[in-house]
């Protein structure tokens, strides 16, 4: 085992504000986000013996925080409510996105399925490198580009059809 | 959309209380499950053992003198937990790297539980108070010396209370680390961690106060008094202390707290809003 359960604790306490974040993109209400947490962090306390190195903490524990999203969200046939617990008010314009086109790009997220969102979250949400998502989703980084770029098309479209 | 992360990401806001406490319980809920593997997995080991070497009776004699470690119990940042001692305890400190080890003793030197205790977690300046309940004397110098030779923390100093076996520490963090407390059992000890935490540019805060006052029984009634608001006595740098009340986004937050406690008390408590950053001592 890489890390005792204390140190599994502490790690935990340390990202648990990115931890609950990525599950809200999920959810996108509070006690969803808390309850995929808090299941997330009991598998990852069960699992713990499967960590090999404590390098891939980070990216072993978001795994299970979207596997848990995943399942919470089949399990509870969730449609995330669009309009629910947004930040109260958006930063003004920055880099040419303007908090109307972050709302409707927010709002266009819900039109994907849970495994398509992963990517748009781990991207542009957690800001995360190719090479960081190809670890979490334990794919090739090859495949992690062309699948999100053509969901970025997928959500382009939704977006164009938003705006006409 | 580079800058989703900023506009949305984060501005999510993190419901810090409720959030402590579901992580808590997965702790709990995943320390259960693994002891339930555990056991699960040991049984049909022993019942093979059994089959296998029913005549080495030794092997499993001595399977049952494997001496069980401390265990922890929770772990925390707020929150409370320890059980009621049979007598008031005296509390010792440990320092090793990045943390404080607090261990409890009865009268005659035994090791005892860990005593009640809450934590509490203010912003400005960012620290953590710790309130030990059943504790026979004072924090010693030398105790609060472990504390502010951790490399997170700016400076530690006691609190007082009413209650003359309540006994309370305020650690103020130096900006960027944070805290985290590990209670475990046999022996009782409490595990302060100061660690390295997410990144954060300094923010004011808004909050009610009281006027500075030495450290001595008003402090401490004052304090009791607002117990139930989450009151908290901050050491400002001439070496007065004040009483604080709430973590609040703006003035006119902390004057609708301020209106809103005078009603509850149908008196002005002599409170008033003030401001402070995250990672400045108050100067007065």
């Amino acid at each position: 085992m890489a890390i005792s359960k204390t140190e599994y604790a502490q790690r935990i306490q340390s990202s648990r504000s990115r931890l609950y974040r990525t599950a809200f993109c999920y959810v996108k209400n509070e006690q969803d986000a808390l309850d995929i947490v808090g299941e997330a962090v009991c598998k990852g306390l069960e699992a713990l013996h499967q960590l090999r190195q404590v390098e891939f903490f980070d990216t072993w524990m978001t795994r299970i925080v979207i596997h848990t999203a995943l399942s919470h969200l089949r399990k509870h046939a969730l449609r995330p409510e669009n309009n629910e617990e947004l930040p109260e008010s958006l930063p003004a314009t920055e880099a040419g996105l303007t908090p109307e086109e972050s709302i409707d790009l927010y709002q266009a997220l819900d039109t994907l399925g849970g495994s398509e969102r992963t990517y748009v979250i781990l991207r542009f949400f957690e800001e995360r490198s190719f090479r960081e998502m190809a670890e979490i989703l334990n794919l090739p980084e090859a495949t992690v580009k062309s699948r999100l770029y053509r969901i970025l098309k997928k959500l382009n479209h939704q977006l164009s059809a938003r705006k006409e | 959309m580079e800058t989703f992360k900023h506009h949305y990401y984060d501005q999510i806001p993190v419901p810090d209380d409720p959030l402590e406490q579901v992580i808590e319980k997965g702790l709990r809920r995943g320390t259960r499950r693994r002891a339930m593997r555990r056991w699960a997995s040991s049984a049909a080991t022993v019942l093979l053992l059994l089959l296998v070497c029913a005549n080495v009776t030794p092997l499993y004699a001595g399977a049952l003198e494997i001496p069980v470690l401390r265990e922890m119990v929770r772990i925390l940042r707020i929150g409370s937990g320890g059980q009621v001692p049979s007598a008031l305890v005296s509390v010792q400190g440990d320092a090793e790297g990045s943390t404080v080890a607090l261990q409890f003793t009865s009268p005659k030197g035994e090791a005892m539980p860990v005593p009640p205790y809450s934590a509490k977690r203010r912003l400005a300046p960012s620290r953590v108070v710790l309130r030990l309940h059943e504790i026979g004397e004072e924090p010693t110098e030398q105790l609060l010396n472990l504390f502010t030779s951790m490399e997170g923390v700016a400076e530690a100093y006691p609190n007082q209370y009413s209650t003359a076996s309540d006994q309370g520490i305020t650690i103020v963090l130096k900006n960027g680390y944070d805290c985290a407390i590990s209670e475990y059992e046999t022996p009782g000890t409490l595990v302060l961690e100061f660690s390295k935490a997410e990144a954060t540019a300094p923010q004011t805060v808004y909050y009610l106060r009281s006027k500075a006052m030495p450290l001595g029984s008003d402090l401490a009634a004052l304090t009791d008094r607002l117990a139930w608001e989450g009151a908290t006595q901050v050491r400002t740098q001439d070496g007065k202390y004040f009483v604080a009340l709430g973590n609040y986004h703006s003035q006119a937050q902390a004057e609708a707290a301020q209106a809103g406690l005078e009603a509850k008390f149908g008196v002005s408590l002599g409170l008033f809003p003030a401001s402070g950053s995250t990672d400045q001592i108050p100067a007065e």
